[in-house]
This record gives structure tokens, sequence and C-alpha cells, in this order.
């Protein structure tokens, strides 16, 4: 059953910000690395094709981590607004009224997600936004919470 | 024919010598065009070309230059702003050795004790005052100082970061490595405060900290920021001589006067004497009175000049060469409102530009301190060296709120960051947020609240609801008593599922815990599962491939030349030209995962829907 156009257009602004906000992170990483590393060898007095292959090596040599961090991150998020717009859909035509927190996977749960573990909570609620994973995990990025909804 | 032909034809070595004189001309010609190094001659930099500003010359025309309201104006717009921001040492990263070494070089650097290192690590002179010395280089085109250390337990730190006087740097003290440009000496002649005269006092690379402004090359001297505010200075200094000149002959002007010569003796002298009355300050008790000529003609009182205009008729020109010095000293914006034109409503925006300008600066002081000069070491790292090894992430002196609204053009996309869960809230956030308003709440109002959930056993109205529901009315209370309700019935037909699946594992297995019948019967867990890991996965295709086309960019900058070290600042700032495609192909990704996680709730309703429903 197709979204309601609402929830189509919120997830698609939502996965928007994500993405901006990712991108951003990459970019300025990148450059800041680039024009410090740049900044560097023009002070060495390294200048033309030698800068330009040092440079290179640098920016080529960065450690892929902070990428592999805001997959997971991004990854994360998107899937759970994703189960969010469907829920809250599939509310607004009457079919679920509650949702449960999920925190059955990953067994390196963080403090606040084991609290969060099981509790029942109304979709639509500011509850429901407050506690949507990865929302207060202390891992962030690593979350693997999820709302499970609940048939009335 | 003329006769140098004639000469150079009849004797031919006097052609050869002349031949040899062009030739020689044309070497030193090509010598001096072409030279790559830097302008050094007898180790006084040459790069200078006006008479007056170079040697030791200048530093009686910069002393001049300074007391100029207009330039000392564009100073104090560019240095008290820096001397009332915030200026930290940032650890290389959270690890805690690296945060050690933060607190120690705070400590030394700028006086900032902490637990572990006290005042016993503080340098000499405060930071404020360093701050204000660093930035003498905006006067004088550099900042020397002379460093000395002491051993404080097993650690070594810096005694004294001591100023040196510029005009003590000898003109021809500089000491340059050939072909590297590295400074190996630097000489220095001043006389001492007991009056012993130094000639040619020799300080090593080792014991010196360079900062330079307009630093490019070997160019060790810089270039004064007030160097190109000389032109107007020069030029305003002159008419305002002429201008007083004017002032003094049309504001004080001279008195004359001329009488009917049929006037007897006593009454010329009168008024001679009253003409001379007239020369003072104060006439105001002067009076004269004389007789008219047969003719009806009377004597004339004049004062020279009087009709020869405006007083303040240079102010024009005057003002113009101050509109060149805030154009030179980025400080428009104090200008507006000031001359006859301009208006306060553009005053706003140039004032960000002007903002600009000073987070430049701030830069260009921290870089000098992290990094060095040349081959100077910066502070930051030479004090790190002396005492920690195998440092990967040097801690780096940083400047911010250098205006109380600095940095509020993010705020917006912060919140949009937290409210997407990209961003956690927490406390040093909402600080941030709060401080870039300019606002200083007191710490309490920052802790971020307790998950707010909803417990288990919750159903019944709390007593504190009970007295709300006193003060305010029943309509809420009825509210929240029928959602509490309906969660507790809701609770009971769905405790069957909520509860741990008999034969289900307790833990492992990837999960920390049993799974519940609603996990266990209704939800594939190992869809959900590998939704996330392939959803990173895709994410870090598209990321690596985005990645690469920003590091293209940068190297296609750095090939084009548009990298240079005077806009390396509006470089840090400039967007990523790819960045609308990048966005697409990544909302494109993730909008792939955020689908699989709708179907997945969608399967999970159908799948409760069609099983039958058990009760508790």
């Amino acid at each position: 059953m197709p979204l309601l156009e609402k929830y189509a257009r919120g997830i698609a602004e939502e996965l928007g910000v994500v993405a901006q906000v990712s991108l951003g992170d990459l970019w300025n990483r990148l450059l800041g690395e680039g024009l410090g590393e740049w900044t560097r060898l023009n002070r060495e007095g390294v200048a033309g094709d030698d800068l330009e292959r040092r440079l290179r090596a640098h920016l080529e040599g960065l450690s892929e981590k902070p990428l592999d961090d805001v997959s997971r991150k991004s990854a994360a998020v998107a899937y759970n607004q994703g189960r969010a717009a469907e829920i809250e859909s599939l509310s607004d035509r009457g079919q679920v009224e509650f949702v449960v927190r999920s925190e059955i996977l990953d067994d390196r749960t963080c403090e606040v997600c084991a609290a969060l573990d099981g509790q029942v909570v109304e979709v639509g609620s500011d509850e429901f936004f407050q506690l949507m994973p990865p929302a207060r995990c202390l891992g962030g990025e690593r979350c693997r919470g999820f709302y499970v909804p609940i048939a009335e | 024919m003329g006769l140098g032909d004639f000469i150079a034809r009849q004797f031919p070595y006097v052609r050869k010598l002349e031949e040899r004189a062009i030739a020689l001309e044309q070497i030193a010609k090509r010598y001096s065009s072409q030279s790559s190094g830097v302008d050094i001659v007898g180790g006084q930099f040459d790069y200078e070309y006006n008479t007056k500003l170079k040697g030791s010359l200048r530093w009686d025309v910069l002393e001049e230059m300074q007391n100029d309201p207009h330039i000392k104006g564009a100073l104090n717009h560019r240095i008290l702003p820096l001397l009332s921001a915030k200026w930290e040492i940032q650890a290389g990263s959270d690890k805690a050795k690296d945060k050690d070494i933060a607190d120690f070089v705070a400590a030394n650097l700028l006086n900032k004790s902490s637990d572990k290192y006290g005042r016993e690590f503080w340098l000499q002179t405060s930071w404020r005052q360093r701050l204000f010395e660093i930035l003498d280089m905006l006067d004088s085109g550099f900042s020397m100082f002379c460093k000395t250390t002491r051993p404080v337990g097993a650690k070594r730190v810096y005694d004294r970061l001591h100023w040196l006087e510029p005009s003590s740097v000898d003109p021809h003290g500089w000491d340059l490595e050939d072909d590297t440009d590295r400074i190996r000496t630097v000489w220095r002649t001043y006389r001492t405060p007991q009056g012993v005269f130094r000639l040619r006092k020799k300080l090593d690379a080792a014991e010196i900290s360079l900062y330079i402004w307009e630093l490019k090359g070997a160019r060790y001297e810089g270039k004064a920021f007030i160097r190109p505010m000389w032109g107007a200075f020069f030029r305003k200094e002159r008419l305002q001589k002429y201008a007083t000149i004017w002032a003094q002959k049309v504001g004080a002007p001279v008195p004359s006067g001329s009488y009917p010569s049929s006037w007897p003796e006593d009454v010329r002298q009168k008024f001679v004497e009253f003409i001379e009355g007239l020369r003072g300050t104060s006439p105001t008790e002067l009076y004269f009175v004389g007789p008219q000529g047969p003719d009806g003609k009377s004597h004339e009182v004049k004062y020279a000049g009087a009709d020869a205009g405006e007083l303040d008729r240079s102010r024009g020109l005057i003002d113009g060469e101050n509109a060149e010095i805030a154009h030179a000293g980025g400080t428009k914006a104090m200008l507006l409102g000031e001359t006859a034109t301009g208006a306060k409503a553009v005053a706003d925006p140039i004032s960000g530009i002007e903002l600009i300008y000073l987070e430049a600066t701030a830069a260009t002081v921290a870089d000098f301190s992290n990094f060095g000069a040349a081959n100077l070491r910066g502070e930051v790292q030479e004090l790190v060296d002396w005492n920690f090894a195998g440092v990967k992430e040097y801690p780096q002196l940083v400047c911010s709120k250098i205006h109380p609204y600095q940095g509020i053009e993010h705020v917006e996309g912060i919140i949009k960051a937290v409210q997407a869960g990209v961003l956690p809230m927490h406390e040093a956030l909402r600080r941030q947020v709060a401080e870039r308003y300019g606002l200083n709440l007191p710490d309490d109002a920052y802790e971020v609240e307790e998950p707010v959930g909803l417990p288990l056993d919750r159903g019944k109205p709390s007593d504190e609801d009970q007295d709300a529901n006193k003060k305010n009315g029943n309509g809420d209370m009825m509210k929240r008593e029928e959602r509490a309700l309906a969660l507790e019935v809701f609770r009971g037909r769905m405790s069957y599922l909520l509860q741990p699946m008999e034969d289900a594992p307790v833990r492992g297995a990837g999960f920390r815990r049993a799974r519940t019948r609603l996990e266990g019967m209704h939800v594939n867990l190992a869809a959900v599962q590998d939704s996330f890991r392939v959803g990173e996965s895709d994410m870090m295709l598209v990321l690596r491939d985005v990645h690469w086309r920003m590091l293209e960019e940068i190297m296609r900058r750095v090939a084009d030349g548009k990298i240079d070290t005077r806009n390396i600042e509006s470089q840090r700032r400039s967007k990523f030209r790819g960045t609308e495609k990048a966005l697409e192909l990544v909302q494109r990704t993730l909008r792939k995962v955020a689908d699989r996680g709708a179907d997945h709730a969608e399967q999970e309703l159908k799948s409760q829907r069609e099983a039958p429903r058990a009760v508790a």
C-alpha cells in the first residue's frame, strides 16, 4: 500500500537533510585536510607536479572511518524513517495505534537503548518522535533499534 | 652619419667595448628579472621599493602612521576583537592522552590551569599581552620572539616568549641558507636598558619564534598591514598642513584699514591703534570714533581673505584619503555615517565581510603558533615534541567567538540534524547553540532530560496529574486518563505478544535478549539486520564515489592554480561543485533503505492480522 502523500513528502525532506549533513561532513573534512596539507607543502617550498603528487598521496591515504561512520549513521536513520513513515501512514488508515521499541539486534546495546527496549508508545504522540531510533542512543550511528508496529 | 658611428668605424676596439657594455647590461637585466629567490642583498630584504619604508628608516614612518586616527582605528578594528575572542587549545582527538597534552599546552601557552597542570607551568607573560605583541606584525610586518625555557619536574616548558622590538633587528641581519631560503640566524643591533650598545648580536633560528603578515616565499619581514595606507597617509598629511595654514589665514584674518586723507594726525593715530587692537583674539572692549571726510566718506576696515571662501575647504580631499585608508584597512563600515554619503543600512553586510577578515587574521595567528613559519617550529608542536613521544594528532590553538553571534547561520541546520537523529542531543550541543545566540545560561539549563518513556507499569494518573486537574479543569485530565486507560487495555491484550518465546535462546546469535512472540512470529529479524547492513554497504559505495569526486575537485583546483596563500580561507569556505549530483545519488540510496524499512513494517502488520490472535 503506497504511503500517504504527506508522509512521502516528509520522508523526502528528512532524507534530504540527512544527505546534506552527511555530504557536508565529508567535504569539510576532505577540504580541510587538503588545504592543511597544501599549506604545509607550500611552506616547505614544494610546488608543481611534486606538490600535486604528494597532496594526492596524502588525500588518498586518509582513513575511511569517517565514510564508514556516515554510512552507518545515515543508513540507520533512513531505515527507521521509512518504518516510521509507513507506520504513521497505516495509523492514519486506522490499522495501527501503538508501536514497541525493539533493541533486540546487536548484543552491545547502550544503557539508554537497553532502558528503552520494550517501551510501548502511541503512534504520532510526542514520545513516538522523541524515542524513534536511533534517537537518544549513546552509540549514535551504531544503534540497531527499530519500532515494531502492533496491529489493532 | 653621427660622430659615434664615425668613431666606431674608424676605431674598431671602441665598437667592441660598446658591444661588451651592452651585453653586460643585458646580462644584469636578465639576472634581476629572472631571479627565482627572494629579493635579498647583503642580509637586507629588498622587495620594498619605497626608500622611506626600507631599512631602519621605516620604523619612524610606520610609528607616525600608527598615530593617524584613521589608521589607528583600522588597527584597533583588527586587533581588539581578537583580544576579546575565545582562544583555546583543542585536543588532537578525544583520547585521554591527547586531552592531557592539550591541557599541558594550554597551561603553558595560555596560562590556563587544569587539575594536573597548575601555575608552575605558566609562561611569564599573559596570553593577551602576547597576542597584542603577536599582532604587532600588522604594524611592522613581522613580530619576533626570543624563546627561553625552564624545566618543571620532568617536563620542559617555555619560560618566556620575549617580544623583540622589530627595529632592533639589524636591517642587514637576515642570514638565510642558499637554495632552501631557510633562516639560519638573525642579527640584532640595539641598546640595553643600562645603555650598553650591542652590535650585531646573534640569534639562532632555534631561539626564534616568528609571526609574519603576508608571508610569501622567503619574505620573512612580511608586509605591514598598514603599508598600503602609506600613499593616502602621505597625501593626507600634506593636505592637512595646507588646510591648517588656510584655517590660520581665514580663521584668524589680518585686519587692514584706510582713512580719509583729510583726517588730522591725532585722529589718524587713534585709528591706527584701533586697527592694531583688532589683531588680538579678544577685541571686545575696542572701539573707535572718528570724523567723516569732506566728501562724506569715512574710514574702512577689512580682513584679508575673509571673502575668499569657507574655512574647511580641504575636507573633501581629506575625506577621500580617509576612505582610501578604510579600503586598505577593511573598515568601510566604520566610515558609513561619518562621511556625507553612505548609509547605516549597508553597514551590516559590510561588517559581515569585515568579520571574515578578522577570522582570517585569527587563523593566521593560530597557524603560526601551531605550525611555525618556514623552518622555525610552531610553539605548540615544539612544546609537544619536547614532552610527549609518539604523538600523532597534535593539539591546536584555535580562536572562536570573535563576534558574539558568530556561527549563528548554522544553527538552523544543526537543529534539523538533531531532529533527524543525525546529531545526538547533548549538553555540549545545547550549550554551543545557546552561546552562539550570546546567551550564558546556568549549567543545569543545558542538561539533557532523561529519555521520555512510558514505563510498562504506568496506567493510572499520578498525584501530580490529579493536582493539575484540580487547578486546570477536567479537560486535559480526561484526555490523559483516557490515553493511559487505552494503553493499559492495549497492554493487557498484547501482553502475550510482548512476552519472550518459550524456545528462544536467552541471548546470543546477535541478539541481546530472548525474542518476544511479536519479534519471533511477526518480524523478520534477519531481514531487518540485513537491511541495516546492505544500507550501510550501499551508502559506503556511493560515498566512496562522492569522496573520489571531491578529491578530484580539490586536485583540479590545485592544478589550475586556484589555491594560493591569500585565498586559503575563502577556499576553506567554498562549496563542493558536484553537490547537486552527489545529493541526488545519496538521497536515492537512502530512499532505497527507507523503502525497505517501510516494506518491513507493512509486512509485520500483515503477518499479525493474518495470524490467529492469542489472548493472555
